[in-house]
């Protein structure tokens, strides 16, 4: 790939920051739609859900979120959000919930607890 | 200078092609978030180079080469050479290998790059077998289990690397395990910092060639430090600490049953991977300095 590094490397832009982009690299940073893979989905209960984060520890795609639900316990409530773009649907959330509050359903039937889509 | 597709929240990119309830994704993240964007990763073909990508894509936020398998170690120590020429003293060079690129077939290059002495973190990612070209039993396949060369059960022990590693004298050398984040994260933080070679090698469950639920990655990897099947411990400068408990620990039936890859062990197979478990143990609680915390 000749002349490949010095085109990306002199490009001027506001984010040209100094990095440490030496050599043929690949250069294009892109995600394949891996959540289209997904038999069953995590279908947290957010009514039971402390916030604990373990979930967002240990998911391997990590698209987990913990977020402040301001309508949950006088806005000091934590809820879990998920990336349904990325979510491969393994379940290793759904088991390490210490309060087992996260359960695997049908991605055909969709999630009841879940309002986005 | 990337040309950014899609975001992510860290250095690694959301949606890659490993499997369900791949072990090997979840550490990748974790220790990159530790290492930060001034790193320079090596990774070798295998389960890894998923995030290398292919062509001019990549998954991954940091400048990355892949080598061949055999010289991994080799590429990351002319990386680091270059880069003390430059006096960037500050940049972490990463090499991100699995158990058949470091156990086997990058022995020699990494044993090497061990004895000049280079500055390189390198990572082992344990899934022990060579899974990304269809499970094949590799130098780091336990005892009894079964792969696709092995399809009766390992007939011989599993090469004990990180003695090999420490053996050079090195000064760091640490096993970390998938479902021990804060641990392992505290481990590449010392590796970082090290001023010569640090060699992690890290257990790394795959629902694939292991044969169990993708549910069950994590609490897999938390029975095998339970039933010590898997020992958490550092080597630093030729002493011994042991991280993971020795006393009181599951049995091993624990960890093996739920495996596909140790569904043909008959009762005695197990009691002797039980006893040589017990053993092992001893002999390192003897060796250590401190009491386990894990």
């Amino acid at each position: 790939m000749p002349g490949q590094p010095e085109k990306h490397m002199n490009k001027p832009g506001k984010n040209n920051k100094t990095r440490t982009v030496y050599g043929p690299v690949a250069t294009v940073f892109a995600s394949v739609n891996t959540g289209s893979w997904r038999i069953l989905r995590p279908g947290p209960d957010h009514s039971r859900c402390a916030g604990c984060g373990q979930c967002e520890t240990f998911c391997p795609t990590g698209v987990i979120e913990i977020i402040d639900d301001p309508a949950k316990e006088g806005g000091r409530g934590k809820v879990v959000e998920i990336d349904w773009a990325y979510c491969k649907g393994c379940g290793i959330c759904a088991d390490v919930c210490p309060k087992k509050c996260i359960r695997m359903v049908e991605e055909k039937k969709g999630n009841e607890n879940e309002e986005r889509n | 200078m990337y040309d950014i597709k899609n975001t992510a929240k860290g250095l690694v990119a959301h949606g890659v092609s490993t499997c369900a309830g791949c072990g090997l994704e979840l550490i990748i993240r974790h220790i990159l978030d530790v290492l930060g964007e001034n790193t320079v990763i090596v990774i070798p073909p295998g389960c890894a180079a998923l995030f290398s990508g292919y062509g001019k894509e990549t998954a991954l936020r940091i400048p990355g080469f892949q080598g061949n398998l055999e010289n991994t170690a080799a590429i990351a120590a002319g990386i680091r050479a270059g880069f003390e020429v430059q006096g960037r003293h500050d940049i972490t060079v990463l090499a991100f290998a699995g158990d058949g690129a470091t156990v086997d077939i990058g022995i020699q290059a990494l044993s090497g790059m061990f004895e000049r002495g280079e500055r390189v973190l390198y990572v082992c990612y344990d899934n022990e077998a060579y899974m990304n070209t269809g499970i094949q039993g590799s130098g780091s396949t336990p005892f009894m289990a079964a792969t696709t060369t092995t399809p009766g059960g390992k007939p011989s022990r599993r090469k004990n690397m990180l003695e090999i590693a420490a053996a050079h004298g090195i000064p760091y050398a640490a096993s970390a395990s998938a479902a021990y984040i804060d641990d392992l994260k505290k481990k590449v933080e010392k590796a970082k910092n090290t001023d010569g070679p640090s060699y992690l090698h890290i257990h790394t469950p795959c629902p694939t060639g292991w044969g169990f639920d993708p549910a069950l990655s994590v609490s897999l990897a938390r029975a095998a430090v339970q039933t010590g099947a898997w020992v958490l411990y550092e080597i630093e400068k030729g002493k011994l600490k042991l991280n993971s408990k020795t006393t009181k620990l599951k049995p091993v039936s624990d960890y093996l049953k739920p495996q596909g890859r140790f569904k043909h062990l008959s009762d005695k197979d197990i009691q002797d991977i039980q006893q040589e478990i017990d053993e092992y143990i001893q002999v390192l609680a003897s060796r250590s300095e401190n009491q386990a915390v894990i």
